[in-house]
């Protein structure tokens, strides 16, 4: 990811987030999903993407699947049902986290 | 204004890639679709056409980030073959074929006297035999076109025999019963391996296509 480290640590999330929306997606896809959606914000380069899929593949989380488009083959990935559920426990952790940062950016002004 | 890369523009990022280090198909595969999926983008955002000239500006851009963590795939690539040998030994055919050799292990040792057989070379012989198949046939299958996960689960399965035989061999030695038991494991952990790369052999075969 080109913009921030803060992104980093919520990489996999992205790809279980988009890839439950989407049946299967291949690695490029998902670099032009994320730059669509974030408005151009957010770009995942190749060094952070690949390790990312790699991994989540290797933990059960994603599945592969291989199709020639183009002239060339393309890596296409799933979730897997382990990866279904990975992706609701890895939401509600983000969103506690964006709950938790959001209280110590902009605190509630008190009653009291 | 074309929008897709000819068959020898794919091989060129393929060739150029394979030079760059990336020697397996497989990982490679997927790198030459991103560079080609990012340079057809260019085609038409960029409204041109000139393969070279697009491939040459993606790839000083990013070249170092493209190649960076190829080599970081390892780890991740061991631990998905070793997930899958760890499944396999459940699998019902791995069991029917382990029981098997559990069979005529036992038949072996209740029937003949151990003057008469040498149980350890005739075991050591069987396992042996099952690591050449399984390690050794589908690098030979693929010797020309190196596909990850072959390679990985062959050298796999040879650092486990190798370690065997090295270290937990030499301690058993004298002790029967112990020796026979690790010898079970080791033929068991074999006959995965072996079926585990004979399904990414089918897969792979199929896949690229390859003969």
């Amino acid at each position: 990811m080109s913009n921030s480290k803060l992104y980093k640590g919520s990489l996999s999330t992205i790809i279980l987030k988009l890839l439950a929306e989407t049946h299967k997606m291949y690695g490029y896809e998902i670099t032009q999903k994320v730059k669509e959606l974030t408005q151009g914000e957010l770009q995942i380069t190749e060094g952070a993407l690949y390790p990312a899929l790699h991994k989540l593949e290797a933990d059960g989380f994603l599945e592969v699947e291989m199709q020639r488009v183009d002239n060339r083959l393309r890596k296409y990935y799933k979730l897997t049902q382990a990866g279904n559920q990975e992706k609701v426990s890895r939401i509600e952790e983000l969103e506690r986290f964006i709950e938790t940062i959001q209280g110590i950016v902009n605190p509630k002004p008190s009653l009291g | 204004m074309k929008q897709q890369l000819t068959k020898e523009e794919i091989q060129f990022i393929d060739n150029y890639l394979k030079n760059s280090g990336v020697e397996y198909i497989d990982t490679r595969a997927e790198v030459v679709d991103h560079v080609a999926s990012e340079i057809e983008n260019r085609f038409i955002e960029n409204n041109t056409s000139d393969f070279y000239e697009e491939f040459k500006m993606y790839m000083i851009q990013h070249k170092k980030a493209l190649l960076k963590n190829i080599h970081k795939y390892r780890w991740s690539l061991d631990k998905k073959i070793l997930k899958q040998v760890f499944k396999n030994l459940i699998h019902q055919k791995v069991l029917a074929i382990s029981g098997l050799f559990l069979v005529i292990g036992f038949t072996l040792m209740n029937t003949l006297s151990f003057e008469n057989v040498d149980l350890k070379t005739t075991y050591l012989f069987i396992t042996v035999g099952i690591l050449f198949l399984s390690a050794i046939y589908p690098l030979f299958w693929f010797r020309k076109q190196k596909i990850s996960v072959i390679n990985r689960s062959a050298v796999l399965c040879y650092l486990l025999n190798y370690w065997f035989f090295s270290t937990i061999e030499k301690m058993l030695t004298g002790h029967l019963y112990g020796y026979g038991v690790f010898i079970i494991a080791l033929t068991w952990f074999n006959i995965s391996f072996a079926v585990t790369q004979v399904n990414y052999f089918k897969f792979y075969k199929d896949k690229f296509q390859l003969s």
